[in-house]
Protein backbone atom coordinates (compact mmCIF):
# COMPACT_ATOMS: atom_id res chain seq x y z
CA UNK A 1 0.00 0.00 0.00
CA UNK A 2 2.87 2.32 0.88
CA UNK A 3 3.88 4.32 -2.16
CA UNK A 4 0.44 4.65 -3.82
CA UNK A 5 -1.29 5.58 -0.59
CA UNK A 6 1.42 8.18 0.11
CA UNK A 7 0.89 9.63 -3.36
CA UNK A 8 -2.87 9.76 -2.82
CA UNK A 9 -2.38 11.30 0.62
CA UNK A 10 -0.59 14.22 -1.02
CA UNK A 11 -3.93 15.21 -2.59
CA UNK A 12 -6.02 14.76 0.57
CA UNK A 13 -5.69 17.42 3.23
CA UNK A 14 -7.63 15.31 5.70
CA UNK A 15 -5.32 12.30 5.50
CA UNK A 16 -2.64 11.81 8.14
CA UNK A 17 0.77 12.79 6.84
CA UNK A 18 2.41 10.14 9.08
CA UNK A 19 0.30 6.99 8.58
CA UNK A 20 -1.89 8.10 5.61
CA UNK A 21 -5.16 7.26 7.38
CA UNK A 22 -8.22 9.41 6.99
CA UNK A 23 -8.38 11.80 9.94
CA UNK A 24 -11.42 12.86 11.96
CA UNK A 25 -12.44 16.49 12.17
CA UNK A 26 -12.33 17.42 15.86
CA UNK A 27 -13.24 21.08 15.61
CA UNK A 28 -14.08 23.73 13.01
CA UNK A 29 -14.08 27.47 13.45
CA UNK A 30 -14.52 30.48 11.19
CA UNK A 31 -12.69 33.77 11.77
CA UNK A 32 -12.75 37.20 10.17
CA UNK A 33 -9.52 38.99 9.33
CA UNK A 34 -10.47 42.68 9.81
CA UNK A 35 -6.98 43.92 8.91
CA UNK A 36 -6.95 42.25 5.51
CA UNK A 37 -9.20 43.53 2.76
CA UNK A 38 -9.65 42.75 -0.92
CA UNK A 39 -6.56 43.60 -3.03
CA UNK A 40 -4.43 44.01 0.10
CA UNK A 41 -3.76 40.38 0.96
CA UNK A 42 -0.36 39.62 2.44
CA UNK A 43 0.71 36.08 3.17
CA UNK A 44 1.64 35.23 6.79
CA UNK A 45 2.97 31.90 7.94
CA UNK A 46 3.50 32.66 11.61
CA UNK A 47 0.93 31.32 14.08
CA UNK A 48 1.47 34.47 16.18
CA UNK A 49 0.05 36.65 13.44
CA UNK A 50 -3.19 34.65 13.36
CA UNK A 51 -3.39 34.60 17.16
CA UNK A 52 -3.33 38.42 17.24
CA UNK A 53 -5.43 39.35 14.22
CA UNK A 54 -8.36 36.96 14.00
CA UNK A 55 -11.88 37.62 15.23
CA UNK A 56 -14.11 34.57 15.69
CA UNK A 57 -17.48 34.64 13.94
CA UNK A 58 -20.36 32.19 13.77
CA UNK A 59 -21.18 32.39 10.07
CA UNK A 60 -19.89 33.88 6.83
CA UNK A 61 -22.77 36.34 6.65
CA UNK A 62 -21.27 38.24 9.63
CA UNK A 63 -18.15 39.09 7.63
CA UNK A 64 -18.49 42.41 5.73
CA UNK A 65 -17.93 42.42 1.95
CA UNK A 66 -14.29 42.83 0.97
CA UNK A 67 -12.91 41.41 4.22
CA UNK A 68 -10.85 38.24 4.26
CA UNK A 69 -11.82 35.22 6.35
CA UNK A 70 -10.00 32.27 7.72
CA UNK A 71 -11.27 28.75 8.43
CA UNK A 72 -9.70 26.37 10.94
CA UNK A 73 -10.08 22.59 10.82
CA UNK A 74 -8.52 20.54 13.60
CA UNK A 75 -7.92 16.95 12.56
CA UNK A 76 -6.94 13.94 14.65
CA UNK A 77 -5.77 10.63 13.24
CA UNK A 78 -7.70 7.70 14.74
CA UNK A 79 -4.73 5.35 14.08
CA UNK A 80 -1.67 7.17 15.38
CA UNK A 81 -3.28 10.04 17.32
CA UNK A 82 -1.42 12.69 15.27
CA UNK A 83 -3.10 16.11 15.35
CA UNK A 84 -3.03 18.63 12.56
CA UNK A 85 -4.56 22.09 12.14
CA UNK A 86 -5.51 23.26 8.67
CA UNK A 87 -5.88 27.00 8.15
CA UNK A 88 -7.52 28.25 4.97
CA UNK A 89 -7.46 31.96 4.18
CA UNK A 90 -10.04 33.05 1.66
CA UNK A 91 -12.06 35.98 0.42
CA UNK A 92 -15.80 35.32 0.82
CA UNK A 93 -17.63 36.64 -2.25
CA UNK A 94 -21.39 36.15 -1.98
CA UNK A 95 -21.86 32.35 -2.10
CA UNK A 96 -18.32 31.66 -3.35
CA UNK A 97 -14.84 31.69 -1.88
CA UNK A 98 -11.60 32.87 -3.45
CA UNK A 99 -9.01 30.76 -1.65
CA UNK A 100 -5.64 32.46 -1.13
CA UNK A 101 -3.62 30.08 0.96
CA UNK A 102 -3.78 26.81 2.92
CA UNK A 103 -1.40 26.34 5.84
CA UNK A 104 -0.87 23.39 8.16
CA UNK A 105 0.24 23.49 11.78
CA UNK A 106 1.38 20.09 13.05
CA UNK A 107 2.60 21.01 16.51
CA UNK A 108 -0.53 22.45 18.11
CA UNK A 109 0.70 26.05 17.75
CA UNK A 110 -2.85 27.40 17.62
CA UNK A 111 -4.71 24.97 19.91
CA UNK A 112 -4.92 27.31 22.91
CA UNK A 113 -6.14 30.14 20.71
CA UNK A 114 -8.83 28.09 18.96
CA UNK A 115 -10.33 26.61 22.12
CA UNK A 116 -10.25 29.90 24.05
CA UNK A 117 -11.77 32.15 21.41
CA UNK A 118 -15.43 32.96 21.92
CA UNK A 119 -17.77 33.69 19.07
CA UNK A 120 -20.36 36.41 19.38
CA UNK A 121 -21.40 39.44 17.43
CA UNK A 122 -18.12 41.31 17.00
CA UNK A 123 -17.97 44.79 15.49
CA UNK A 124 -16.13 44.15 12.25
CA UNK A 125 -16.66 47.57 10.71
CA UNK A 126 -13.49 48.70 12.47
CA UNK A 127 -12.64 52.26 13.38
CA UNK A 128 -13.75 55.00 11.05
CA UNK A 129 -10.40 56.80 11.34
CA UNK A 130 -8.77 54.30 9.02
CA UNK A 131 -7.92 55.35 5.46
CA UNK A 132 -8.31 52.92 2.63
CA UNK A 133 -7.48 53.34 -1.02
CA UNK A 134 -8.59 50.93 -3.73
CA UNK A 135 -8.72 51.03 -7.48
CA UNK A 136 -10.37 49.26 -10.36
CA UNK A 137 -8.54 46.48 -12.21
CA UNK A 138 -8.05 46.30 -15.96
CA UNK A 139 -7.16 43.11 -17.74
CA UNK A 140 -6.49 43.73 -21.41
CA UNK A 141 -5.12 40.81 -23.38
CA UNK A 142 -3.59 40.87 -26.83
CA UNK A 143 -4.54 38.37 -29.53
CA UNK A 144 -1.82 35.94 -28.43
CA UNK A 145 -2.78 35.95 -24.73
CA UNK A 146 -5.83 33.76 -25.30
CA UNK A 147 -5.33 30.23 -24.09
CA UNK B 1 -20.49 71.49 -0.36
CA UNK B 2 -21.94 71.53 -3.90
CA UNK B 3 -25.67 71.78 -4.42
CA UNK B 4 -25.68 71.96 -8.22
CA UNK B 5 -26.54 68.81 -10.22
CA UNK B 6 -23.66 66.43 -10.90
CA UNK B 7 -22.24 66.62 -14.43
CA UNK B 8 -20.30 63.55 -15.52
CA UNK B 9 -19.15 65.05 -18.82
CA UNK B 10 -17.92 68.50 -19.72
CA UNK B 11 -18.91 68.52 -23.40
CA UNK B 12 -16.64 71.43 -24.55
CA UNK B 13 -13.66 69.75 -22.85
CA UNK B 14 -14.53 66.36 -24.39
CA UNK B 15 -14.92 67.82 -27.89
CA UNK B 16 -11.78 69.96 -27.68
CA UNK B 17 -9.84 67.01 -26.27
CA UNK B 18 -10.79 64.96 -29.32
CA UNK B 19 -10.93 67.49 -32.13
CA UNK B 20 -8.41 70.27 -31.39
CA UNK B 21 -5.35 68.01 -31.91
CA UNK B 22 -7.00 66.58 -35.04
CA UNK B 23 -7.69 70.12 -36.34
CA UNK B 24 -4.09 71.26 -35.63
CA UNK B 25 -2.75 68.16 -37.36
CA UNK B 26 -4.98 68.78 -40.41
CA UNK B 27 -3.87 72.44 -40.51
CA UNK B 28 -0.19 71.41 -40.36
CA UNK B 29 -0.76 68.89 -43.16
CA UNK B 30 -2.36 71.60 -45.28
CA UNK B 31 0.52 74.03 -44.55
CA UNK B 32 3.03 71.32 -45.38
CA UNK B 33 1.26 70.55 -48.63
CA UNK B 34 1.01 74.23 -49.65
CA UNK B 35 4.41 75.57 -48.56
CA UNK B 36 6.65 72.51 -48.66
CA UNK B 37 5.23 70.71 -51.67
CA UNK B 38 8.72 69.59 -52.76
CA UNK B 39 9.72 68.20 -49.36
CA UNK B 40 12.51 69.34 -47.03
CA UNK B 41 12.90 69.80 -43.30
CA UNK B 42 9.73 71.92 -43.02
CA UNK B 43 7.65 69.16 -44.59
CA UNK B 44 9.11 66.56 -42.25
CA UNK B 45 8.31 68.71 -39.21
CA UNK B 46 4.78 69.55 -40.35
CA UNK B 47 3.88 66.00 -41.37
CA UNK B 48 5.54 64.14 -38.49
CA UNK B 49 5.46 66.23 -35.32
CA UNK B 50 1.74 67.20 -35.03
CA UNK B 51 0.38 63.63 -35.47
CA UNK B 52 2.92 62.28 -32.97
CA UNK B 53 2.04 64.95 -30.42
CA UNK B 54 -1.68 64.37 -31.03
CA UNK B 55 -1.38 60.65 -30.37
CA UNK B 56 0.64 61.31 -27.21
CA UNK B 57 -2.02 63.81 -26.10
CA UNK B 58 -4.89 61.36 -26.70
CA UNK B 59 -3.08 58.55 -24.89
CA UNK B 60 -1.60 60.45 -21.95
CA UNK B 61 -3.07 63.97 -21.78
CA UNK B 62 -6.42 63.09 -20.21
CA UNK B 63 -4.85 60.76 -17.68
CA UNK B 64 -2.32 63.39 -16.59
CA UNK B 65 -4.98 66.10 -16.23
CA UNK B 66 -7.28 63.75 -14.28
CA UNK B 67 -4.43 62.61 -12.01
CA UNK B 68 -3.35 66.19 -11.30
CA UNK B 69 -6.89 67.35 -10.54
CA UNK B 70 -7.49 64.31 -8.31
CA UNK B 71 -4.34 65.12 -6.32
CA UNK B 72 -5.47 68.74 -5.97
CA UNK B 73 -8.92 67.63 -4.79
CA UNK B 74 -7.38 65.36 -2.15
CA UNK B 75 -5.33 68.29 -0.83
CA UNK B 76 -8.40 70.55 -0.73
CA UNK B 77 -10.37 67.88 1.12
CA UNK B 78 -7.63 67.55 3.76
CA UNK B 79 -7.88 71.27 4.48
CA UNK B 80 -11.68 71.40 4.50
CA UNK B 81 -12.11 68.85 7.31
CA UNK B 82 -13.27 66.07 5.00
CA UNK B 83 -11.83 62.78 6.24
CA UNK B 84 -11.23 60.43 3.28
CA UNK B 85 -12.03 57.06 4.87
CA UNK B 86 -12.27 55.30 1.58
CA UNK B 87 -11.00 56.35 -1.85
CA UNK B 88 -11.83 54.38 -4.96
CA UNK B 89 -10.07 55.20 -8.23
CA UNK B 90 -11.54 53.96 -11.45
CA UNK B 91 -11.04 54.69 -15.13
CA UNK B 92 -13.99 57.09 -15.37
CA UNK B 93 -14.21 58.62 -11.92
CA UNK B 94 -12.85 58.76 -8.39
CA UNK B 95 -15.13 58.38 -5.39
CA UNK B 96 -13.96 59.57 -1.97
CA UNK B 97 -16.14 58.77 1.02
CA UNK B 98 -16.10 60.32 4.49
CA UNK B 99 -18.16 57.75 6.39
CA UNK B 100 -18.05 59.57 9.72
CA UNK B 101 -19.52 62.82 8.41
CA UNK B 102 -21.68 61.14 5.75
CA UNK B 103 -20.06 62.99 2.86
CA UNK B 104 -18.97 62.08 -0.61
CA UNK B 105 -16.51 63.67 -3.06
CA UNK B 106 -16.54 62.95 -6.79
CA UNK B 107 -14.35 63.84 -9.73
CA UNK B 108 -14.91 62.58 -13.28
CA UNK B 109 -12.41 61.82 -16.05
CA UNK B 110 -14.40 63.77 -18.64
CA UNK B 111 -15.11 66.66 -16.25
CA UNK B 112 -11.84 67.04 -14.35
CA UNK B 113 -12.10 70.80 -13.75
CA UNK B 114 -15.19 70.42 -11.56
CA UNK B 115 -15.22 68.34 -8.38
CA UNK B 116 -18.27 67.67 -6.23
CA UNK B 117 -18.53 67.40 -2.46
CA UNK B 118 -21.99 66.23 -1.51
CA UNK B 119 -23.90 64.98 1.52
CA UNK B 120 -24.33 61.22 1.09
CA UNK B 121 -28.07 61.49 1.68
CA UNK B 122 -28.36 62.78 -1.90
CA UNK B 123 -27.69 59.21 -3.03
CA UNK B 124 -31.00 57.61 -3.86
CA UNK B 125 -30.00 54.11 -4.91
CA UNK B 126 -26.85 51.96 -4.54
CA UNK B 127 -26.28 48.63 -6.24
CA UNK B 128 -23.64 46.41 -7.82
CA UNK B 129 -23.60 45.02 -11.34
CA UNK B 130 -21.58 41.86 -11.94
CA UNK B 131 -22.12 42.15 -15.72
CA UNK B 132 -23.15 38.51 -15.94
CA UNK B 133 -24.32 37.28 -19.31
CA UNK B 134 -25.04 33.73 -20.45
CA UNK B 135 -26.34 30.83 -18.42
CA UNK B 136 -24.90 27.73 -16.77
CA UNK B 137 -21.34 26.92 -17.77
CA UNK B 138 -21.38 29.71 -20.37
CA UNK B 139 -22.00 32.43 -17.79
CA UNK B 140 -19.31 35.10 -17.76
CA UNK B 141 -18.56 38.78 -17.51
CA UNK B 142 -16.11 41.38 -18.75
CA UNK B 143 -17.11 44.20 -16.43
CA UNK B 144 -17.98 44.50 -12.75
CA UNK B 145 -19.05 47.80 -11.24
CA UNK B 146 -20.92 49.50 -8.45
CA UNK B 147 -23.52 52.10 -9.29
CA UNK B 148 -25.37 54.81 -7.45
CA UNK B 149 -27.75 57.57 -8.38
CA UNK B 150 -27.46 61.17 -7.25
CA UNK B 151 -30.53 63.31 -8.01
CA UNK B 152 -31.53 60.72 -10.60
CA UNK B 153 -28.14 60.76 -12.36
CA UNK B 154 -26.66 57.29 -12.55
CA UNK B 155 -22.94 57.00 -11.78
CA UNK B 156 -21.14 53.79 -12.68
CA UNK B 157 -17.73 53.02 -11.19
CA UNK B 158 -15.94 50.03 -12.68
CA UNK B 159 -14.09 47.72 -10.30
CA UNK B 160 -13.00 45.37 -13.08
CA UNK B 161 -12.93 45.70 -16.87
CA UNK B 162 -11.45 43.52 -19.57
CA UNK B 163 -11.56 43.02 -23.32
CA UNK B 164 -11.99 39.33 -22.61
CA UNK B 165 -14.97 37.56 -21.04
CA UNK B 166 -14.13 35.74 -17.82
CA UNK B 167 -15.94 32.92 -16.02
CA UNK B 168 -18.00 34.08 -13.04
CA UNK B 169 -15.80 32.07 -10.66
CA UNK B 170 -12.51 33.49 -12.01
CA UNK B 171 -10.38 35.37 -9.51
CA UNK B 172 -10.68 38.66 -11.44
CA UNK B 173 -14.47 38.59 -11.39
CA UNK B 174 -14.62 37.50 -7.74
CA UNK B 175 -12.20 40.29 -6.74
CA UNK B 176 -14.24 42.81 -8.77
CA UNK B 177 -17.51 41.69 -7.15
CA UNK B 178 -15.93 41.86 -3.71
CA UNK B 179 -14.68 45.42 -4.29
CA UNK B 180 -18.05 46.48 -5.70
CA UNK B 181 -19.97 44.99 -2.76
CA UNK B 182 -17.51 46.60 -0.34
CA UNK B 183 -17.92 50.04 -1.92
CA UNK B 184 -21.71 49.66 -2.01
CA UNK B 185 -21.50 48.93 1.74
CA UNK B 186 -19.27 51.97 2.34
CA UNK B 187 -21.70 54.26 0.47
CA UNK B 188 -24.66 52.79 2.35
CA UNK B 189 -22.88 53.44 5.68
CA UNK B 190 -22.12 57.03 4.68
CA UNK B 191 -25.73 57.55 3.58
CA UNK B 192 -27.05 56.21 6.88
CA UNK B 193 -24.78 58.53 8.86
CA UNK B 194 -25.75 61.47 6.69
CA UNK B 195 -29.49 61.19 7.49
Amino acid sequence: MGIFRKMRAAFHDDWCNLCQSEMDVMHKQLYAMPDVTVDHYVSHESADYYRKHLVPVEKKAQIPAGMYACGFHIYRCPNCGHRRTKLTTFLPVRDQEKIEEILFFDHGELDDFIYQSQTGSPDLKGNTQKRRQDCGDYMYSGPYDYV
Amino acid sequence: MNYEPVKKKNVPYLLSYLFVPAAITALCFWLGYVFFHDGGAGAVILFLVPPTLSILWWVLGGKLIFKGKRKKLMKELEHSGFYPNHTFDSDGCTVIVDIEHGKLALIFFWNPFQSYILPANRITKIWTDDGKTGIGPLAGSSRVSFLFTIDGIRIRVNTFTSNKRWRMDSEYILTGISKADMMAGVLTDAKERSL
